[in-house]
């Protein structure tokens, strides 16, 4: 029963990363009809600079924020220079470019920083809490947890309650008929690949703590795991998608 | 045999013509019975729509006081040029302000409008509006110029509530107060939208949908309003109402219409000026009331 209660609760938190983590594929996903498989890479770039951050300022926060910052400049650089130039008709092409894209950011991770493990510190303690005597959550679980709600809540709003959200939900679904309205489509799919990569970075910077550390492949699993829960959960249904994203943990 | 409603094309190849509209037979015969039957060209051209006088909208698109930044109230004039999109023979030099373009099928009139409002690239010719070319400027700013286009099929974004709808159409503006009166003034002239604000775009029916596409165009305050078919789908009453409405925009407000129908009857009822296309190129265009009967007309629907 213990045991049962621990991996249900160790669960939870490792499935709010993935869940975020699809959550960002799916951002893309119904954005640009594409799914991103440089994502993970992507991510693990964005971890680099914030512990990068971290190292050159001694500040946990200071480098999250760093990292999410540079998620969302990677997505739009992504976007702008790179994928917008790629032909849609064959779905194929984008799955080529964003591996290609992959390969191209771990080779220049490794070079720049090499292919070994870097210790990455957690803000909080990792240990597991014993509640009534039953060891439950560790306060990273909690954090992680929260900030992943925080996220969600707030792309949430984003996307409901602001113009911008407005026009970025009607781009997805209807372009042609946005740009009469006087949409500029193109912006909103850049700012589209800027939150994702943004939240992919967040993704990166909670779980990357929780396994070996820093190394230009330290996605390459949750990509793969986050990508499952996507569709099963269906990649256009959030809700699906989270508690698929709770069972695959 | 061939299944053919290019009329041209069966009217030159076949002995025997069975003409079809809904499942029924409605003539059959040699090509010259079939062309003299008055039923096939109710089919192809339309019945006559009842002229509704819109009694219970008299009340005036309540904008309209400070919309008149035209000179006269009038819209801004329109010229179809050959070129613009399609390989028009004939100079459209319009005077008013409701023009139809009629056409069969495949005659290039979506093609069109698809051009002017820059969906389409021009192989040759100018767009011009309100003097200023309109070719190289990117769709997304056309709006901000005033001018608006309902696309084929009404572009109702059907995952987004009446409300978005309408708010979207409104968003580009920086007056916001007043773009926030123009759709409380959509949801006044529309009595069914107001009823289902919150309810998504897939939900409405196809009046309700063309009411919204409608009104969305009209947040924006547009001068020129591209309407791509509105009557598709539509029950007759309904067109009646949309059409009695689209006159009445344009009688208080000044603004001009472009109007794109297959539907020749109901386009003719609303507009002043008609635009005859076939086969990509404009071949007349002239005042309504003398298209009516004309032969050109007959000919590009029937090809005879």
């Amino acid at each position: 029963m213990d045991r049962f209660l621990f991996l249900t609760f160790d669960g939870l938190s490792t499935g709010a990363v993935y869940a975020a983590f699809a959550l960002a594929l799916v951002l893309i996903w119904r954005a640009a009809r594409l799914v991103n498989f440089a994502q993970g890479a992507m991510a693990v770039a964005t971890a680099y600079v914030g512990y990068a951050v971290v190292s050159a300022t001694g500040s946990y926060w200071l480098g999250f924020g760093a990292a999410v910052l540079a998620g969302l400049a990677l997505g739009a650089l992504v976007e702008r220079v790179l994928m917008r130039f790629v032909g849609h008709a064959n779905p194929l092409n984008d799955v080529i470019v964003a591996l290609g894209l992959v390969l191209l950011i771990q080779a220049v991770l490794g070079i720049v920083f090499g292919n070994e493990y870097r210790p990455a510190a957690a803000p909080f303690d990792t240990d597991a809490l014993s509640v009534g005597g039953i060891s439950a959550m560790s306060p990273y679980d909690l954090w992680v947890l929260g900030a992943v709600l925080a996220v969600v809540v707030l792309l949430g709003l984003l996307f409901t309650r602001t113009p911008i959200g407005l026009r970025m939900r009607a781009s997805a679904f209807a372009p042609e008929v946005s740009r009469l309205l006087g949409v500029n489509v193109g912006r909103m799919l850049t700012v589209g690949w800027a939150l994702a990569a943004a939240v992919g970075a967040l993704a990166g910077m909670l779980v990357i703590p929780t396994g070996l550390g820093l190394h230009p492949h330290a996605m390459d699993l949750v990509f793969v795991i986050a990508f499952t829960a996507a569709v099963v959960g269906g990649l256009d249904s959030p809700a699906a998608r989270w508690s698929a994203a709770c069972w695959s943990a | 045999m061939l299944v053919e409603h290019h009329m041209d094309l069966v009217m030159s190849v076949c002995h025997d013509v069975v003409v079809l509209d809904f499942g029924k037979v409605i003539a059959a015969g040699t090509p010259e019975q079939v062309r003299d039957n008055p039923l096939v060209t109710e089919a192809y051209l339309g019945a006559d729509v009842p002229a509704e006088r819109p009694a219970r909208r008299r009340a005036r698109w309540p904008g309209h006081e400070r919309r008149r930044r035209h000179p006269a109230g009038r819209g801004p004039q329109l010229r179809l040029r050959p070129g613009a999109g399609t390989a028009g023979r004939h100079a459209h030099r319009p005077r008013r302000d409701r023009h139809a373009v009629l056409g069969a099928n495949g005659a290039g009139k979506t093609t069109l409008l698809r051009t002017l409002s820059g969906l389409l690239r021009p192989t040759g010719g100018r767009v011009l509006f309100d003097g200023a070319d309109l070719r190289g400027v990117r769709v997304e700013r056309l709006v901000r110029r005033g001018l608006a286009h309902v696309p084929e099929g009404r572009g109702v974004v059907a995952e987004l509530t009446v409300d978005e709808n309408l708010r979207l159409g409104g968003l580009w503006r920086r007056d916001r107060a007043d773009a926030r009166r123009a759709q409380d003034e959509v949801y006044q002239l529309f009595e069914p939208l107001a009823r289902r604000r919150r309810h998504a775009g897939h939900q409405l029916s196809g009046g309700e949908r063309q009411m919204l596409a409608l009104g969305r165009a009209l947040v924006a305050r547009p001068r020129l309003l591209l309407l791509d078919e509105p009557s598709l789908g539509l029950a007759p009453r309904v067109t009646a109402q949309i059409m009695a409405l689209l006159r009445q925009l344009c009688d208080s407000d000044g603004l001009t219409v472009l109007l794109v129908e297959q539907n020749v009857r109901s386009a003719l009822s609303v507009a002043d000026q008609g635009v005859v296309m076939s086969l990509g190129r404009v071949v007349m265009a002239t005042p309504a009331v003398q298209l009516r009967d004309d032969a050109t007309l007959r000919h590009a629907y029937l090809g005879f």
